[in-house]
């Protein structure tokens, strides 16, 4: 599946960006960045993370879905539904 | 006047419930809350107890403190935000039901001694299972019965805990408890299924979406936060559920972005939220309480909006998985807005509850300067803004118009009950101090520092950029996932073929043969004639029932003689 890319997105990136970039250098210009980890006052660390950070997100479920853990909407009804019919025709006795 | 419990207020109007007509049963729901949260608020002071006997034990049934004050008032808060919610459904079980959870809910956080918090905790396993199992739908009542039996089993676990604490300490007095007795471990155990800590939380997002769409609201503030509250109370500053809660926020965000199902999804996110108030407990210390107890009543309100906002969808259209849904946005507008707010909360975005709840979380794992802490927290908020406010509003009510979705009327005391917990997730999001005050230690952090806001509002937009992307990508998709409750629902075939059916097969044999025994005896005894000859053959055989007598008592003589000489 394709992703979804358009020019006002590219441009609405752009922007915010900038405005990220520009906000970290002003809180390091203040005196306002608070060094509480080593990462917190890396300019552009926070839009980094949102990033990559969504990209793991998305990512680590899918492979893990996909090979491992997603399985049919009816897999334990239709579990369910092979015992009552083993049941109904008299289970182990038959 | 001394002190009582609130939970007795609460059980009152349970009673009350039971058997007021119809009309008057949501008029005495709501006074009853009411009641209750009026007397936490004006009655209750820091520093109560009441202590009675039973059994020549000495039970503490009430406690006051500031940690079971801010527990306590949350969960009256939605029971009474629920109240409303539910206003449209009159069904006298469910409200009753209702009623009792949320009594042993405050039964359990004003316990002062181990023994009432077991008689509580158990009495909310049997509450919950039946606003489960009242769901409405078979799929409800095997779930709940599936509930019944994991609370069960922790709920053991818990009781033989506290009975190895008492034949150890002498004491059943509900404090912190000590990494080196064993007893503890049982009891943490306990608490840890009710916590839905992996691998004990499947029972969750498998048990609250079968449930009614109003049960679930209660269901999703209470049980896991009262868990909350034991851990914070004993088990405050164990380094092994920093470890667990960390595992359970980042566990909860993989199931719910792989979710089809709404409520699933934010069952999941109950596991991954309640992961964050875990890891605060476990760094300990004020800082880490006051995490805990600040998230826990921020998470009971905008988990019961969020719950709200998709049971109202699931009220006006029937439907409950995001695949049969989408494109209904032009005629769910007020639901939509609702629910953002809530979406709004739990990603902690600023101005709204979830900012100034979970970074006094995060916060006590930076004053610790526990770096990876921080940063899987930071991770683990990323998918909650992805996959709670945008990917389950994208799918719910986004993507082209459809007016092929059935979409009725939501009730007006559906949007009283959301407004109302909008208002406050508003309200501590834009005024924490409130909060911050009732907290049990005390607060110096400020979370409106430029810092913090900056770097928050930064996070939050590139993941949306990083959503509108991949947009295409997001669309739900059918299919369930498996979790750790395959090991008793799937695994549970071998069992049964190795353990239950020979059994069976067993017992069935041995059925025969004492029936085929009985049966001829008997038949000897009726037709004399055949077996024995003569009049006194002849007598019997017109008293049957004296022959199957006879029988019965030859064959039960018998079987005691043999036993007999075995031993």
């Amino acid at each position: 599946m394709r992703l979804h890319w358009s020019r006002r997105l590219a441009l609405g990136t752009a922007a915010l960006l900038v405005a990220s970039l520009a906000a970290d250098a002003a809180l390091l210009a203040t005196g306002h960045a608070e060094q509480v980890t080593w990462f917190s006052t890396v300019p552009g660390w926070w839009a980094l993370l949102g990033l990559v950070g969504m990209a793991v997100v998305y990512f680590v479920p899918w492979l893990l879905g996909h090979h491992l853990l997603e399985r049919p909407e009816d897999y334990y009804d239709r579990h369910d539904e092979l015992h009552r019919q083993h049941d109904a025709e008299g289970g182990w006795h038959a | 006047m001394p002190s009582f419990p609130p939970a007795l207020i609460m059980l009152a109007g349970a009673v009350a419930v039971a058997v007021v007509p119809r009309f008057w049963r949501h008029w005495a729901m709501l006074a009853f809350v009411a009641a209750t949260l009026a007397y936490l608020f004006l009655g209750l002071e820091i520093g109560d107890e009441l202590h009675v006997q039973w059994l020549g034990f000495d039970m503490a049934v009430l406690r006051v403190d500031k940690l079971s004050l801010v527990f306590g008032s949350v969960f009256v808060i939605i029971a009474l935000i629920g109240t409303f919610f539910s206003w449209h459904m009159s069904i006298r079980g469910r409200q009753v039901a209702a009623m009792i959870y949320a009594a042993t809910a405050l039964g359990v956080v004003f316990a002062g001694d181990l023994l009432t918090l077991v008689v509580f905790w158990e009495a909310q396993a049997v509450a919950s299972y039946y606003l489960i199992a009242a769901g409405g739908m078979e799929r409800s009542l095997q779930a709940g019965t599936r509930y019944l039996f994991v609370h069960l089993v922790g709920g053991s676990a818990l009781l033989a805990g506290v009975l190895w604490h008492y034949g150890d300490t002498g004491s059943l007095q509900f404090v912190l408890f000590d990494t080196g007795h064993a007893s503890a471990w049982l009891i943490l155990l306990g608490f840890a299924v009710n916590a839905a800590i992996p691998p004990f939380h499947a029972w969750l997002p498998d048990a609250y979406p079968e449930a009614g769409v109003t049960g679930t609201v209660f269901l999703s503030a209470v049980t896991t936060k009262t868990a909350v509250y034991v851990l914070a109370r004993g088990f405050a500053g164990w380094e092994l559920l920093m470890f667990a809660g960390v595992a359970m926020a980042l566990y909860g965000i993989v199931y719910a972005m792989l979710e089809n199902d709404m409520r699933r999804l934010l069952s999941y996110h109950i596991v991954s939220q309640v992961g964050f108030m875990v890891t605060a407990i476990g760094i300990g210390g004020p800082d880490g309480i006051n995490g805990a107890s600040a998230h826990a009543f921020a998470h009971v309100l905008y988990k019961g909006l969020l719950i709200m906002g998709v049971g109202a969808v699931m009220q006006a259209t029937g439907r409950r998985k995001m695949t049969d849904l989408g494109g209904i946005l032009h005629r769910m507008r007020w639901v939509f807005a609702l629910y953002m707010i809530a979406g709004f909360s739990i990603s902690a975005v600023p101005l709204f509850s979830g900012f100034t709840t979970k970074s006094l979380v995060i916060y006590a794992a930076e004053h610790e300067h526990i770096d990876w802490v921080v940063f899987a927290l930071y991770l683990a908020s990323v998918g909650t803004f992805l996959s709670t406010t945008l990917k389950l509003p994208y799918g719910t009510w986004g993507g082209p118009r459809r007016d092929d979705v059935p979409v009725g009327r939501v009730p007006p005391g559906m949007y009283v009950g959301m407004v109302a917990a909008a208002v406050l997730c508003v309200g501590i999001g834009v005024y924490p101090q409130p909060l911050y005050a009732a907290l049990p230690h005390e607060v110096t952090y400020d979370p409106y520092t430029p810092s913090h806001t900056v770097n928050s509002l930064q996070l939050l937009a590139f993941t949306f950029v990083g959503f509108m992307v991949f947009i295409r990508w997001m669309r739900p998709h059918h299919g369930i996932t498996l979790d750790t409750d395959w090991l008793y629902r799937r695994a549970a075939a071998p069992v049964r073929v190795l353990v239950q059916q020979p059994l069976e097969w067993a017992f069935g044999a041995s059925e025969r043969v004492a029936r085929r025994i009985v049966g001829t005896i008997g038949r000897a005894a009726t037709s004399p004639e055949q077996a024995l000859g003569g009049n006194e053959a002849v007598a019997l055989a017109e008293r049957p029932w004296l022959g199957v007598a006879i029988g019965a008592v030859v064959v039960t003589v018998a079987v005691v003689t043999a036993l007999a000489q075995l031993r």
